[in-house]
């Protein structure tokens, strides 16, 4: 199967699998250490040796961090045989784990893209390692973990502190009325009011991806869990709409979303946490009006 | 007769001197290494699974490892000062933040020129001197310069925001839109500002 062309630059993004390298920036004009915790700071690391009789290699930078060192997180770079690994990044990770350094820490389970383990910083935006062609990725690539994240180790992210703002936003359905002794209906179009929304899979590209969320991260819930706030907000069978957007009334909670898109733009499963999180506000509106 | 403390002391029992698979998940059900949820933990499953399907014991050593880092997992977490991963030091630009963040910029700085305003204003109502002298001010070099990019920052700030209107009403959150429009006021910023000086000067002869 021809791979469909997804690289190179372009000014209008159709999808966020489309990938435009804009020529002009590849960061952000500021200093490597802007703002960066004297323990955070990215030390030079080790370029590990090149594999014997490759033909075609290419370059992997990969953040390392190994917590039993008690030294600061490095970037090591690793030459990849292309003729002996699979297409995509995360068959160049495993590929590393198993010929050259079996300490490369990372998380993986589905490698279809379904699972949302393999979520990392992939040449300066977040995606899945398992749907991202080596192809596709610059010389030399560059693997960070998820951004603003602590790390247990390399590329592992610690998301516990995700996953309870997940939590606060009580993903389940709540419901007053008696329980009915069958299922609770919903008619086809009540049912795709949630198209868009009940295909997230908790990878948390987006809410990583968020500005915001790097300078608010203890306040602000970020557009995965806000994501999920609308799919049970949009439910017709929930009946807590009134305590949900009374919990989101907040000016950090939902109102430190200040459309940036930058989660939009990154979400690998095409979904659309902006545009959620854009409903939520318009329906806090409209509850007072 | 010796006395009491010279007796030998009762050792601890040593963590690996038999525990098995059972005894770990027992002691994490019941909520001994401080697990958050008082609850069967799959995790714990895994855990002997193949031993006992191939009919061997439970092995000691690895079950006293996992042991070992059930209890210590909590006390883990909270001493070590684990290192933040990078965020606006690595993650490329892309329309959407750089867009906000003129958004922010240009706002700041049409604050700062509301003040420039505000002396033009002051001078042109304390008399024809100081309006001379703040006049000259705005005609010198610098002072073009900088009334250019106010304006630019001026017509940015305005179609920037005219977007964000339009979003808040819940529309163009397609990507192909975000895009597209954003576009839009660049180029709008761009061509309104040139034509604001064209009209100008041509007024101003």
């Amino acid at each position: 199967m021809a791979k469909p062309k997804t690289s190179g630059h372009r000014l209008v993004v159709e999808s966020s699998d489309q990938i435009s390298r804009s020529p002009l920036m590849r960061r952000f004009p500021v200093p490597r250490n802007f703002g960066v915790a004297p323990g955070s700071r990215v030390e030079r690391g080790r370029t590990w040796p090149t594999p014997a009789r490759a033909k075609r290699v290419k370059a992997f930078e990969i953040y390392r961090y190994d917590p039993d060192s008690g030294r600061n997180p490095r970037l090591d770079t690793f030459l990849v045989d292309l003729d002996d690994c699979g297409p995509m990044a995360l068959d160049a990770l495993i590929w590393i784990k198993n010929k050259v350094d079996s300490t490369l820490t990372f998380r993986r389970s589905c490698r279809e893209g379904i699972c949302g383990s393999c979520a990392m910083n992939i040449d300066g935006t977040n995606w899945l390692a398992c749907t991202r062609f080596i192809s596709d990725l610059g010389d030399p690539a560059q693997i960070y973990p998820l951004a603003s994240r602590t790390i247990i180790k390399d590329l592992v992210p610690d998301l516990e502190h995700l996953f309870a703002q997940y939590e606060m936003v009580e993903p389940w359905l709540h419901s007053k009325t008696p329980e009915p002794n069958k299922e609770r209906l919903q008619s086809p179009e009540e049912r795709s009011e949630l198209n868009g929304y009940y295909e997230c899979i908790l990878c948390f590209c987006c809410t990583s991806a968020c500005p915001s969320h790097w300078w608010n991260p203890g306040r602000f819930l970020g557009p995965a869990a806000l994501l999920q706030a609308w799919r049970w907000l949009a439910d017709s069978r929930d009946e807590a709409t009134e305590e949900r957007l009374d919990k989101l009334e907040d000016p950090f909670r939902l109102y430190r979303c200040h459309t940036i898109l930058n989660c939009t733009r990154t979400c690998p499963k095409g979904l659309n946490p902006g545009k959620a999180i854009a409903e939520i506000k318009r329906m806090m509106i409209e509850r007072h009006s | 007769m010796a006395r009491e403390h010279d007796r030998p002391q009762p050792q601890p029992t040593p963590v690996d001197k038999s525990p098995t698979a059972r005894e770990l998940k027992g002691v994490i059900d019941s909520g001994r290494t401080a697990d958050k949820v008082a609850f069967f933990d799959p995790a714990a499953s895994p855990l002997g699974t193949d031993d006992e399907a191939a009919g061997a014991p439970d092995m000691p050593p690895r079950v006293a490892t996992a042991i070992r880092q059930e209890g210590s997992r909590l006390a883990v977490t909270a001493a070590r000062d684990r290192p933040i991963s990078p965020n606006i030091q690595i993650y490329r630009p892309q329309l959407t933040s750089v867009l906000s963040i003129s958004n922010r910029i240009t706002g700041v700085l049409l604050g700062i020129g509301a003040v420039g305003l505000v002396i033009w204003l002051m001078a042109a109502a304390s008399g024809p001197q100081a309006y001379v002298a703040v006049q000259s001010a705005i005609s010198s070099w610098i002072g073009q310069i900088v009334l250019f990019g106010f304006t630019f920052a001026f017509f940015l700030h305005l179609c920037g925001g005219i977007r964000h209107l339009v979003w808040d009403t819940v529309h163009g959150f397609e990507l192909r839109s975000i895009y597209l429009w954003g576009w839009v006021v660049v180029a709008a910023s761009v061509v309104l500002t040139l034509v604001a000086w064209i009209a100008s000067l041509i007024i101003g002869r």
